[in-house]
């Protein structure tokens, strides 16, 4: 399977999945006023992904902001995990958060209590 | 007393306004309204939670108007073909904003907003916490690819009440005049 390397732009983050390591990375801004063009390739891929994962899949989410409609996305992305996750694998998904920004803190929480896989809250400093 | 569009604005203008935007809200300029905000939060000397929370609140509120400004009444029409928003990002004081945005919407479109918005306003910070926590994981994205979720999300990030006004336009349409404390 090829990796998908993303560059940021103003409003759409980084992105590094990668299945021959099993790391996921989103980083960045995810703040584009439609965001299922940007999320669909990347929904696609971890449909693939699902069918031959690595034994542990690491997840990074590391995002400065994100609107609402990439939330939805981002909860598409997070179910195509917890596939992964309920199939007998490993996944975590470390949800990186500033240290003043509850908004985000509170974000990741929302996820972590609709979903049924691991999450790590890491707090970063400013 | 007839809505007048110019005398609504000189009123608003009077606030201690740290960005404005009048006219056609595309991709491009949103990207622009932002870096512009951005760097006006950057000038003030709030603390880095104040100015995330008010940009958060801003990229809601520009791309609403940009899922639902493009509705415009005849009259004004005949100046802005391809639509007319407005949006001003004020300071009150110290770690106190204010945004006002307007737009032109169908009567139709001014009774579902006066629903959403007083559901929103007669909840507590918990029941909007709630409610934003199940739109995102039930609701599908609307034609025009918003889910549904940028009004909760601002009054859930706000824990404000959010204000409304609508002033008769034409037969048709209203003037829509939203505003958040932030």
């Amino acid at each position: 399977m090829d990796p998908i390397k993303i560059e940021g732009t103003p409003k759409t983050p980084t992105v590094s999945f990668d299945a021959g390591t099993g790391v996921i990375e989103i980083k960045g801004r995810s703040i584009p006023e439609n965001s299922i063009e940007f999320y669909k390739p990347l929904v696609t891929w971890l449909d693939d992904y699902a069918a031959a994962p690595k034994q542990a899949t690491t997840v990074n989410i590391q995002l400065e902001y994100f609107n609402t409609s990439s939330s939805k996305c981002i909860l598409d992305v997070f179910k195509k995990l917890e596939k992964v996750f309920n199939n007998q694998n490993q996944v975590v998904i470390n949800w990186y958060y500033e240290e003043d920004d509850e908004d985000m803190l509170d974000a990741g929480e929302d996820y972590q209590s609709i979903l049924k896989i691991p999450f790590k809250m890491i707090e970063i400093e400013e | 007393m007839a809505f007048n569009l110019d005398t609504w604005m000189d009123e608003v203008k009077r606030k201690d306004i740290l960005f404005e935007f009048v006219g056609v809200i595309t991709s491009d300029t949103i990207t622009r309204n932002l870096d512009d905000i951005e760097a006006a939060l950057e000038k003030t000397d709030e603390n880095s939670k104040v100015k995330r929370k008010v940009y958060n609140v801003s990229v809601e509120a520009m791309q609403n108007l940009f899922h639902h400004g493009r509705t415009v009444p005849g009259v004004v029409a005949e100046r802005f073909p391809d639509g007319q928003v407005f949006f001003f990002l004020s300071r009150a004081r110290e770690g106190h904003f204010q945004i006002i945005s307007a737009n032109f919407v169908s009567h139709f479109e001014s009774k579902l907003l006066t629903e959403k918005m007083d559901k929103l306003n007669s909840l507590s910070v918990e029941e909007v916490k709630d409610l934003y926590k199940l739109v995102l994981n039930n609701k599908e994205f609307s034609e025009k690819g918003g889910g549904g979720l940028g009004m909760i999300d601002i009054a859930r990030k706000t824990q404000n009440k959010l204000q409304y006004r609508f002033f008769p336009m034409d037969a048709d349409h209203e003037f829509y005049e939203f505003m958040v404390d932030i």
